[in-house]
């Protein structure tokens, strides 16, 4: 299990890697880290992060105990606007973390890795709110939009008979709202973003009672482990909160993010919470497409 | 956002599971957890609502004495004194399928054997197989010393894996065989894939062997509907067709029990010993308010006529150890595979 995680952290990091090495070749110099660091026209804006803090994790198919212990991860979050309507923006996100959890008493450890998968798009309105008091300028945007998410979370618990897997899968069309104000202080651009996202109407695997994993995988008796997700069975509840500012010719995020996601019926609970803080570095790359 | 996350931190605890990590609270989660999971409440005719009283007694009991006491007893001391009572109570359900773990111990059942003949006796295999045997990964085999047209297979436990290569070598060894003796006694299961794995290799046919069903809700009645089990002939692809006899005993358990049951539908096989131990549910976890584990049965088996196997399987051929310096299961295969009563 432990060099399945290593595989999919090398993975991780393989791809943001080559994703920034991509946008490099094609990045306009002085854009990319430089004045127009929020938001360029044509231009694609990345945060590549790194991100580390703590997990609370209940998932009754495995225990009734309530585990919690670390984790740690690399994500990719990207937007731009449409090219023919700059009210609108497109956004995605990739995420993978990895950690290890483990229960009061510490009998017994839960190890797991998560990926997220996104892609939304919102409507932007933007305020340009004058010079407040030392300020060279300051501008509020609000965004809000639909947004696909894709969740895949796969635990191993160390001491277990028969089920020693279980798996948070959902796929979600949630809502999206965010805010941001950027001003200028002393010649540095600053920007304090906010963002939530809630569930709204999708599916997700919820195994049957009892279900033990040699009926799951070696016999694939899945009927009953697939339900339709909507608020009611399915709370699912992300926030961060961050400060983008720049240093010297770069650009860096510091932030904080927050995750609730609790699901179930009567006979079963799922749930998950996890407070990390995120470094990140921020650069505009232009997308194009390669003509053969 | 913190507030939110303070908030919601307290959710992650599921309200209606509340746990108390005290003595009498330990023993009511584990009397809770039989009560709903364990899938041989209702077959067992075992009063569980009677239990719990005695053992709340019981447990407030030793709490008590922690509390009074003037000696200077650590807390190990109580742990092993909740530890006893919390086995004593599984014990009652007679299942060798149920354990209580705990970084000190692990509790078991053996009633469920003690009162049966054993019906093995590993010192008298050397006059059989002799010491030149052979081992392919779990399976040791031989021919049999003084009826060399017999091939003798020993598989203790299912928990070792074999492949097809390792069956084609043995199958290959014993071409010259009119019969072969598959020695399954004391072997307490393993792995239910290779139990019926071994018996493909008998099977012409993919066939019908049994049933099982889950539990899908506390009440003890709550099964999911039988789905049926099935032994793939193309498993193995290596067959043997020609006379199978199967030794058991009371201690051939759980996969093995299965790995009987489904050989009691293999053409040209025959079942000699004693009744196999059961265990005929395939067990499960889950974790106490203190941090242990208790395992137990919680998918019900059952056979091909969706009778419950958990209380074993009865051979073909009834027949006891008796002697000393023989062993009564292999003389009694070799005359079954004798050419004058085969078919």
């Amino acid at each position: 299990m432990n060099r399945i995680l290593y595989i999919i952290l090398f993975f991780c990091v393989c791809v943001s890697a080559h994703a920034e090495e991509e946008c490099a070749e094609k990045v306009c110099k002085t854009e990319a880290c430089g004045e127009k660091v929020w938001t360029a026209n044509g231009q694609r804006t990345n945060v590549l992060y790194a991100l580390y803090g703590g997990q609370w994790m209940q998932d009754s198919y495995l225990s009734p105990l309530v585990y919690d212990g670390w984790q740690a991860g690399l994500g990719n979050e990207w937007w731009n606007t449409f090219r023919k309507n700059d009210l609108w923006r497109h956004t995605g996100i990739l995420q993978g973390y990895a950690g290890k959890v483990t229960q009061s008493s510490r009998h017994n450890e839960i190890t797991h890795f998560d990926i997220q998968a996104g892609w939304g798009a919102h409507r932007v309105w933007g305020f340009d709110t004058g010079r407040p008091k030392g300020t060279d300028g300051s501008r509020v945007e609000v965004y809000a939009g639909p947004f696909v998410e894709l969740d895949f979370m796969a635990k191993e618990l160390a001491r277990n008979v028969n089920k020693p897997y279980s798996f948070d899968m959902g796929a979600d069309v949630d809502l999206m709202v965010g805010a941001n104000y950027s001003f200028r202080y002393k010649k540095t651009a600053y920007r304090l973003v906010y963002e939530g996202r809630i569930n709204g109407l999708g599916v997700m695997w919820l195994p049957d009672y009892w279900q033990s994993y040699y009926e799951t995988t070696e016999k694939v008796n899945i009927g009953g482990s697939v339900a339709f997700s909507h608020p009611g069975n399915r709370q699912f509840v992300h926030q961060q909160l961050s400060m983008d500012f720049q240093f010297k010719r770069s650009t860096w995020r510091l932030g904080a993010k927050h995750e609730y996601l609790h699901y179930g019926d009567k006979d079963r609970h799922f749930a998950r919470q996890t407070v990390s803080l995120t470094v990140g570095c921020i650069f505009n790359c232009r997308v194009t497409r390669t003509k053969f | 956002m913190i507030l939110s996350a303070l908030m919601m931190a307290s959710c992650v605890r599921d309200p209606e599971v509340v746990l108390k990590n005290t003595m009498r609270g330990n023993v009511e989660a584990l009397w809770q957890i039989i009560d709903e999971k364990y899938c041989f409440v209702e077959e067992k005719g075992l009063d569980w609502n009677g239990v719990l009283p005695i053992y709340q007694a019981k447990a407030d009991s030793i709490e008590k004495e922690r509390a009074e006491s003037t000696e200077k007893r650590g807390s190990d001391y109580y742990q092993r004194a909740l530890f006893d009572l919390m086995a004593q109570m599984l014990d009652t359900l007679q299942d060798g399928h149920v354990n209580l773990y705990s970084s000190f111990d692990v509790s078991r059942c053996s009633s469920w054997y003690e009162d049966y003949p054993s019906n093995f006796n590993s010192g008298l295999l050397t006059q059989y197989i002799g010491t030149d045997y052979k081992t392919a990964a779990g399976l040791t085999y031989n021919l049999l010393k003084g009826h060399e047209d017999i091939g003798y297979i020993r598989y203790s436990s299912f928990s070792d894996s074999f492949g097809t290569l390792n069956m084609y070598y043995v199958i290959k060894y014993f071409e010259k065989c009119r019969g072969m003796i598959i020695d399954v006694r004391n072997n307490g299961g393993g792995s239910l894939e290779n139990a019926y794995k071994l018996a493909s290799t008998f099977m012409k046919e993919t066939t019908l062997v049994g049933y099982w069903q889950h539990k899908t809700g506390k009440g003890h009645q709550d099964f999911s509907p039988l789905e049926p089990l099935y032994v793939d002939s193309t498993d193995m692809t290596v067959k043997w067709l020609r006379p199978v006899i199967v030794l058991c005993n009371r201690r051939s358990y759980s996969a093995t029990n299965m790995f009987v049951n489904a050989m009691r539908y293999a053409p040209n096989a025959t079942i000699v010993g004693g009744r196999t131990g059961g265990g005929g549910g395939m067990p499960l976890s889950y974790e106490l308010p203190n941090g242990w584990m208790v395992r137990f049965s919680s998918v019900r088996m059952t056979d091909r006529d969706k009778v419950s196997t958990e209380n074993g399987v009865m051979p073909d051929e009834e027949v006891t150890l008796e002697g000393k310096d023989k062993d009564d299961l292999i003389e009694r295969a070799i005359k079954l595979m004798a050419p004058s009563l085969q078919k």
